[in-house]
């Protein structure tokens, strides 16, 4: 692999990687439950797309992971047959439909400041994971969870407030600044102005 | 007929010129299809297309929303039976690919969805029930088994979306113009399932750790699935069958389809190396 090559700490990488594999796999388990509750085919369609997003860019990782000696392996296989998890923010089970956006939602904005923040150590392996398309597809889904949230009638204010907390949690978990953490915050207090 | 016959010739005058020009000044390699703006068969063959449910016959209209109905509801039903297999599939790839199939599945349901809302009130009634029901209560029974393996998931891909390819063949050139405009995307995307399923069956009968034993499981899953992907074409000679091809709704009566589609299975078991099972055992729609 040409661009392992570059990497200059495996075990760093691994360990990111290992982070990013949680977080894409968790998400058609936490939310594929919920996908015919949504009375709106619509929103089932971007919810089933979001959720296949994920696995695709689990397989992705799963990949870089696997050709990254045993440990790395090892890691792909936990990863992806959900042995464990690194935050306990993505083990914890949505109850209803609105909390599985609300939680959607969450992780999306933390998702992407981690990626904004570990971009450059990925960079080497930046053509196996394919970086930008990950990051696009992520936006987009940021982008219909916002316009769900602020934008409908699904009354998702309290839901929104009801897991504020885990932003700041999973923010933590993966070791993001303090700076990139605050502007996870601020987004996510500007959503819930917006909401009605 | 000879002004037809005109109009059809200008149309794929125009087609050629769209194509050439495409290439020469665009530099894109583009094949088009003429439209099919006229009805092609049945009793109003060479008239428009209907675009507004509200232009057909009350009886023609009744049993499109009908038909419609259910083959929305075996897309929203065959997203229900996938959910599992996404934890389950026996590789990372595997589970991708099931992704892909339940996307896919799911924006068939939400197309046809969009063409439930052109019937009005009833059309909206039939469009709450679809996106309500599940698994146990939908119109088909091949949607009311859960899969119970990943033999029955390449069984049901190989069997059942190949029945769906012949329910979207028969509305393919539909004189209900939005429907068979929506049916090429669909029918390409169906074909994709039904290749899934059948590389899915070779690659575990190629296995040969376990071959005796996969090869007891694929049949077996052949045989429980058969009776059911057969029933989905309908009664011999059912009366709203005939009505369907006569208002140029679907191409062909049950049957007919059910003859040509027996063929298509029969030569992909033999391929397999499984044993076809007898069409008439097991089913339960005669």
């Amino acid at each position: 692999m040409r661009g392992l090559a570059q990497v200059q700490d495996t075990n760093v990488v691994v360990e990111i990687l290992r982070k990013r594999l949680d977080l894409e796999a968790s998400g058609s388990e936490l939310y594929l439950p919920f996908l015919l509750s949504f009375t709106d085919p619509g929103y089932r369609l971007s919810l089933m797309k979001l959720v296949a997003g994920e696995v695709e860019h689990s397989y992705r990782l799963y990949l870089v992971l696997t050709s990254l000696g045993v440990e790395g392996r090892r890691i792909a296989e936990d990863g992806f047959n959900k042995r464990s998890r690194f935050s306990r923010v993505l083990d914890v089970r949505p109850e209803s439909k609105e909390e599985a956006l609300v939680h959607a939602f969450i992780t999306r904005i933390v998702s992407l400041a981690h990626l904004e923040q570990v971009r450059a150590t990925l960079e080497p392996l930046s053509s196996q994971l394919n970086l930008p398309l990950i990051e696009k597809q992520e936006r987009l889904q940021l982008t219909w969870l916002e316009n769900v949230i602020s934008g409908t009638n699904l009354n998702l204010r309290h839901t929104l407030l009801k897991y504020h907390h885990l932003a700041e949690e999973l923010a933590r978990d993966l070791g993001l600044s303090g700076e990139s953490t605050a502007k996870v915050m601020e987004k996510l207090n500007d959503v819930l102005g917006s909401i009605p | 007929m000879v002004e037809e016959r005109k109009v059809e010739e200008e149309m794929e005058r125009s087609v050629r010129d769209l194509r050439r020009r495409a290439q020469q000044f665009l530099g894109l390699k583009v094949e088009y299809e003429p439209p099919k703006r006229i009805i092609q068969w049945g009793e109003y063959t060479g008239i428009g297309k209907f675009e507004e449910p509200s232009e057909m016959p009350k009886e023609m209209r009744d049993l499109l929303l009908k038909m419609l109905t259910v083959q929305a509801d075996t897309e929203f039903a065959s997203i229900e039976q996938h959910s599992d297999t996404i934890f389950t599939a026996p590789t990372p790839s595997d589970r991708v690919k099931v992704a892909r199939i339940m996307v896919d599945e799911m924006r068939h349901g939400w197309q046809i969805t969009q063409l439930l809302d052109q019937f009005g009130p009833e059309g909206r009634k039939a469009k709450e029930w679809v996106l309500a029901v599940r698994l146990g209560n939908h119109r088909l029974q091949a949607f009311n088994t859960p899969f119970s393996s990943w033999e029955d998931v390449l069984v049901f891909t190989f069997l059942v979306d190949r029945v769906g390819i012949y329910q979207l063949r028969a509305f393919e050139g539909s004189s209900y113009g939005p429907l068979a405009r929506a049916i090429p995307t669909m029918l390409m995307e169906e074909q994709l399932h039904v290749n899934f399923g059948f590389d899915g069956l070779k690659r575990m009968l190629k296995d040969s750790y376990q071959g005796v034993k996969n090869r007891e499981r694929a049949q077996k899953a052949l045989n429980k699935w058969f009776p059911m992907a057969l029933d989905m074409f309908g009664k011999t000679g059912s009366k709203s069958s005939e009505m369907a091809v006569r208002y140029g709704i679907k191409r062909w009566k049950n049957e007919e389809a059910r003859q040509m589609y027996l063929r298509e299975v029969e030569e992909l078991i033999n391929e397999l190396g499984l044993e076809m099972p007898d069409p008439n055992v097991g089913r339960k729609v005669l």
